[in-house]
């Protein structure tokens, strides 16, 4: 009698051991590239946020590019249709990631670049320092701060700020240069801004798909700047460009709800959607824009760039002049 | 958002009242029969999980757990209380490729809280005792995958009540035998010695997933933003799902209660969200000590 019992005990316990993915279901990665195609277009078309700003007929996108698979075809064929159906999107948060390729759709590089940072530290600066994130120098014979910012994912810190803002204090105002800042942690857009707000204000709001249907969204979350702990009160011009990117758009759409910032250059690159990851059936990542940035009115330019006050341009034949800066000086006068 | 917060308070509070039952139980019974002992565990872990949210793929791999915690041994019930924290480095279960392998890496860290009390249930053989009762699982298991951008950080917290059962089995040595071999030759003391097989099944599945996005553009508040309430926004409390816990033991006492136990675990738990299902299997291989709090005396 003891016998079987054990011998029932270890079978039971046989039988709970060990046998999680019958339980969780099939294994789902694959190489075929009709289960890789429709995994990758289902997924954006459930929750790629800007399809109808867009006017992106996804389902037509759809019988175009599924055509040019077959089976057996090889992993670079695949990643080419992939990557081409992608940038059908036209959104540099948007990208498939496999080991040998990465797909972009260069949105900065369809534009003219605005920005020689030797230019400027070789015939504007006195003396260029070095302070946290930000480089920064007074502009020879104008009594005007320069600070230069290139990412969104370097830290912001109140104490280099307050160094700074102390070292301009009797300048006549100081110029941000955002130009070719791609982007980075978007919680630092809130903590720059308050440095130049005295009051708490609603500068914009984001919606995020939240269903099946291109049009689903969630109510709007508010973008708010806090009064900053120091804050600059003189004027203020960013400098912005194509390559003003993601975080640092979100930037220039918050100045348009603050006073005292002008915004000169070009028009930013865009990117006003938050992307999020994912992963196909064959290992490869992709991502893609779920959200919307919007202005206080609920507009949603943002994705395709905020306009600046003042429009500008950088002229390469003359590389002893920075045009934009030249404006933003200008400003002052 | 807020309600959802709520609920996970109300949860840990559950969780931090079933431990209050199990201490004034346990501090009302009687001193003299029960057995309390402190809990030492240390075990290798295989994990394995599939999160359909942000990966069709499976991810498996190995690491560590620590653990420590109480029990109380009665002669009609049994119950105790456990915490531990493991973590494991995991690689996809990638399809094989003609150029480079997409072999991506994860990473978990998971922290467990567990309860458990069970009442004996009379069977007329002695060597055999079967117990019945109910166990709560409170699971915090987070995950980080570079390969996944804004999508990296997986979190998700995990309760499951569950019904509980346990079988053990007695091979004890109750009289002094005399073991030769050759020319070795040994005094063998009595000793107590058992077999355990532990089920665990969730009965109640609660569990905290993302909502339909994932990633979520959330409210940035200025410089007030909380990073938990960033990350947890439009995560929501759901009811489903399932969770098995088994757990095969050998164990072996001294005449003053001391000892340990070898043992094998393996738990699978499928937390279905409102979305998509994550998918959590842990195989366990490990060492439990149980350290008597007051040895008995023979």
């Amino acid at each position: 009698m003891s016998r079987l019992a054990i011998i029932v005990v270890f079978t039971l316990a046989g039988l709970t051991f060990s046998c999680e993915k019958v339980l969780f279901g099939p294994d789902k990665a694959t190489t075929n590239p009709y289960a890789n195609f429709d995994y990758l277009w289902d997924e954006v078309d459930k929750k790629y946020s800007y399809f109808v700003l867009k006017s992106v007929d996804w389902n037509a996108i759809r019988t175009h590019y599924r055509s040019q698979l077959y089976e057996g075809m090889g992993e670079e064929e695949l990643f080419s249709v992939l990557a081409s159906m992608l940038n059908q999107l036209r959104d540099d948060h948007t990208n498939l990631i496999s080991p040998f390729s990465v797909s972009v759709y260069t949105q900065p590089q369809q534009a003219n670049l605005n920005f020689h940072p030797t230019t400027v530290w070789e015939n504007y600066i006195d003396e260029r320092i070095l302070t946290g994130s930000f480089q920064h120098g007074n502009i020879t014979g104008k009594n005007i701060g320069y600070v230069r910012y290139s990412s969104f994912s370097n830290a912001v810190s109140n104490a280099h700020l307050y160094y700074i803002f102390n070292t301009y204090a009797n300048a006549r105002g100081i110029i941000l240069d955002l130009r070719e800042n791609g982007g980075g942690n978007s919680l630092n857009v809130g903590t720059l801004l308050s440095a130049f707000s005295l009051s708490e204000i609603q500068v914009g709001s984001f919606i995020t798909r939240n269903g099946p249907e291109h049009t689903d969204f969630s109510s709007p979350e508010p973008f708010m700047v806090s009064a900053g702990s120091i804050v600059y009160t003189k004027p203020v011009v960013v400098l912005i460009d194509k390559g003003s990117y993601s975080a640092t758009t979100m930037f220039a759409l918050g100045t348009k709800a603050m006073p005292g910032i002008t915004l000169v250059g070009d028009t930013t690159g865009g990117g006003g959607g938050l992307p999020n990851g994912g992963q196909l059936p064959n290992g490869w990542s992709y991502r893609f824009s779920i959200s919307q940035l919007l202005d206080l009115v609920g507009n949603s330019y943002a994705e395709s760039g905020v306009p600046p006050d003042i429009l500008a341009d950088f002229d390469w034949s003359d590389l002893s002049k920075d045009e934009i800066l030249d404006q933003a000086i200008l400003t002052f006068e | 958002m807020k309600d959802s917060r709520k609920l996970f308070l109300s949860v840990i509070q559950l969780n931090l009242l079933v431990l209050l039952f199990h201490c004034t139980i346990n501090a009302n019974a009687q001193s003299d029969t029960t057995d309390r002992s402190f809990l030492l565990e240390t075990s290798g872990i295989r994990s394995t999980y599939r999160d359909l949210a942000t990966s069709p793929l499976y991810y498996t791999g190995y690491g560590l757990s620590l653990g420590l915690g109480w029990d109380w041994k009665k002669k009609q019930s049994e119950s105790s209380v456990f915490f531990d924290l493991s973590g494991s480095i995991l690689r996809s279960v990638s399809p094989e490729s003609n150029l480079i392998p997409s072999i991506t890496r994860s990473y978990m860290a998971s922290a467990n809280f567990f309860t458990e009390y069970l009442r004996r249930i009379p069977l007329q053989n002695n060597r055999w005792r079967l117990f019945l009762g109910g166990s709560s699982n409170l699971s915090l298991p987070f995950r980080y995958n570079p390969s996944l951008g804004n999508s990296a950080l997986g979190a998700d917290p995990l309760l499951n009540l569950m019904g509980a059962g346990r079988v053990r089995f007695d091979v004890s040595r109750k009289e002094e035998r005399t073991f030769s071999f050759w020319l070795i030759s040994r005094q063998l003391v009595p000793v107590r010695r058992y077999f355990q097989l532990d089920l665990h099944a969730g009965l109640f599945n609660f569990n905290y997933r993302p909502g339909y996005a994932y990633t979520y553009d959330a409210s940035i508040q200025g410089n007030d933003t909380r990073l938990l309430n960033y990350y947890f926004d439009n995560y929501k409390w759901s009811l489903n799902g399932w969770r098995i816990q088994t757990r095969l033991s050998f164990f072996r006492e001294s005449q003053t209660g001391n000892g340990f136990q070898l043992f094998y675990a393996w738990e699978a738990t499928v937390a279905k969200g409102r979305f998509e299902p994550l998918a959590l299997a842990i195989h366990k291989i490990g060492i439990r000590l149980n350290v008597q709090r007051k040895p008995r005396i023979k």
